[in-house]
């Protein structure tokens, strides 16, 4: 049997006295999608900025193909094919589309690294990827387009982009419709579904139907700890995540989802 | 710095070229104290250019670079005048000491932002400022190190004319090459630091290393401005490592327009020019400094430039002339630059 992609062994993490995320152990085979649902503050965001290594974990292991990761920073899971987007944009405002791509795809390429003298637009093999990147998600029309002046769903666009440009083995989308229009929203569903089968996917999402419909399995978080993980037809009906979704107060569409089931 | 990250537009090049032929030219037009005054912002431009690494890309508001400036200017005063070593050593001794002593400041800052980044690199500045103004027996202490030689540097003749066209090309050499830097893999990264770290961290790039880079590489150039300032001076002294003249070079940064390559360098022929001026009419020119100060931060947060291409945008109406190239900074200034874990507050730009 292959070691999943991801795997926490009783990863927790306290701010102060509040314990964001207790003891969760988990285990995404490779090429699974798995949803991450929650009410807010359920620690979803803090989750994976435990995976991704921009928070270090108070407890606990966290494996990446059944290599230990815990102890190694953001960058380097990175590089060991571990990528995510932000619940927030925080992509390089001054620079096009085109070079924020171009520096995603040389983040993730050893020979770019080594030859950090050169123009970033003069290494062929970075540039051709970063064109073919902006072309599968068709922001050729906007390449020369500083990223500031984009349209919010543009940008959200682009940071999936962005994630996928390094071509990693997994994939953290932290709320990757979130405030973004409708359309916008069908098109970032669109191409999470159209992702890789082989690649593994952790999606937090807030629109259950979005995170029922893309998931392979769903796990759902309730103040900071496990509460289930199973299927999406599964989750549904589970009476503890119904009562958890009834037990707070901003839930919108999920509860009567989740309530009507 | 804005838009793409192209190889220079041969528009530009052709800009840069008349400019340093302009410059070269002012002895043939202007009077020897004209000439002394444009030796200065030639080399404070070089220093302008070098802070704005860390400063305008990387967005560290270094409050400690006269350290940088001052350690080259020493290297030259020290070495020339008191262990007599042969040029070529001081030049690369000089050029070593910055860099170091970059790096030392690079590291010791690497876990702060903000005003806890400009507080310590002031620290370490005004530390470096007191060893230069207590070990007197090697630095004269508040008298300096005077009687250096820079004919070196001028074929053989020790005129400021020959001095300011030797000074002119190791400038404009010193900003090809910092531009270069800019737009690289490398210099691209920096300025990706400054705009959003924990993007950068997840895009595989070690953060660390490019703060440190950043300071290392502007460290290096801003001791070249040094020794510069100590050989057209034939001085060097205390003042050369004094926190005033890190804020000044932060007001030419931000007052020129610390986004822009060139900002920095507007920054110092406005500032210098503006005391050159003020110091003919009235003794007063701290006083105006710091008014100057006030009113950048109120009324041009963004530089001239900044406010130039404003206006150009606000009027133009019609398209951009070039798609992606200067960009209002509006959008920028309104957008939280970094959202992730590590919250960047730059306390200045």
């Amino acid at each position: 049997m292959t070691a999943p992609a991801v795997e926490t062994v009783g990863l927790g993490r306290s701010f102060g006295g509040v314990r964001a995320v207790h003891d969760v152990s988990l285990s995404v085979p490779v090429g699974e999608t798995r949803a991450v649902i929650g009410p807010n503050g359920a620690g979803k965001t803090t989750l994976f900025n435990l995976l991704s290594g921009h928070l270090d974990p108070s407890t606990g292991r966290i494996r990446l193909f059944g290599e230990d990761v815990t102890d190694r920073p953001a960058h380097r899971r990175s590089r060991e094919g571990l990528s995510r987007t932000f619940q927030l944009s925080n992509l390089f405002a001054d620079l096009t589309v085109l070079d924020n791509v171009r520096l995603a795809v040389a983040g993730n390429d050893p020979a770019a690294r080594r030859r950090f003298w050169q123009p970033l637009r003069t290494l062929p093999r970075v540039d051709d990827r970063a064109r073919e990147v902006v072309a599968t998600f068709g922001l050729e029309s906007v390449a020369a387009t500083v990223e500031a002046d984009l349209a919010y769903g543009q940008q959200r666009v682009l940071e999936i982009a962005m994630a996928l440009a390094g071509e990693p083995r997994v994939l953290l989308l932290d709320e990757p419709t979130a405030g973004v229009s409708r359309a916008a929203a069908e098109v970032i569903t669109a191409i999470v579904a159209d992702l890789p089968a082989d690649l593994t996917v952790l999606v937090v999402e807030h629109d259950m139907e979005v995170a029922f419909a893309l998931a392979d399995q769903v796990t759902v978080m309730v103040e900071g700890a496990e509460l289930v993980t199973a299927p999406p037809a599964v989750v549904r009906r589970d009476p503890d995540v119904i009562a958890a979704y009834l037990g707070t107060a901003e839930v919108g569409g999920p509860r009567d989802r989740a309530a009507d089931a | 710095m804005r838009g793409d990250r192209r190889q220079p537009d041969p528009r530009l090049v052709a800009l840069a070229v008349v400019v340093v032929l302009a410059v070269a030219a002012v002895p043939f037009v202007a009077s020897t104290y004209v000439v002394t005054v444009a030796l200065r912002m030639v080399v404070l431009s070089l220093f302008a250019l070098a802070f704005n690494i860390v400063f305008g890309a990387a967005d560290m508001p270094s409050l400690g670079h006269a350290a940088l400036f001052g350690t080259g200017s020493y290297v030259v005063g020290l070495g020339m005048v008191r262990w007599d070593w042969p040029f070529p050593l001081v030049v690369v001794a000089g050029l070593t000491a910055g860099a170091l002593l970059g790096i030392v400041m690079g590291i010791a800052t690497l876990r702060t932002q903000g005003i806890y980044l400009l507080l310590l690199t002031l620290a370490i500045g005004q530390a470096v400022w007191g060893l230069a103004f207590q070990q007197v027996r090697l630095t004269g202490g508040d008298n300096g190190i005077s009687r250096i030689d820079r004919s070196v540097l001028t074929l053989g003749t020790d005129g400021v004319v020959g001095f300011y066209w030797a000074a002119v090309a190791v400038v404009a050499a010193a900003a090809a090459l910092l531009y270069w830097f800019r737009i690289s893999i490398v210099g691209t990264t920096i300025e990706a630091v400054g705009m959003s770290p924990s993007r950068l961290r997840a895009l595989g790039f070690a953060v660390g290393s490019a703060r440190i880079t950043a300071f290392g590489v502007s460290g290096a150039f801003s001791a070249l401005a040094g020794m510069l300032m100590a050989l057209g001076n034939r001085f060097v002294s205390p003042e050369n490592l004094a926190w005033q003249l890190s804020a000044e070079v932060m007001l030419f940064a931000i007052l020129g327009g610390a986004s822009w390559f060139a900002g920095p360098v507007l920054g110092v022929v406005l500032v210098i020019g503006t005391e050159v001026v003020v110091k003919d009419l009235t003794d007063r020119w701290p006083m105006v400094l710091g008014g100057l100060y006030v009113l950048t931060m109120l009324f041009l947060p963004d530089g001239v430039l900044g406010a130039l291409s404003r206006r150009r945008r606000d009027s133009g109406g019609g398209p951009d002339p070039q798609p992606g190239r200067d960009p209002g900074p509006a959008s920028d200034v309104s957008r939280g630059r970094d959202s992730g874990v590590a919250t960047n507050t730059g306390a200045t730009t």
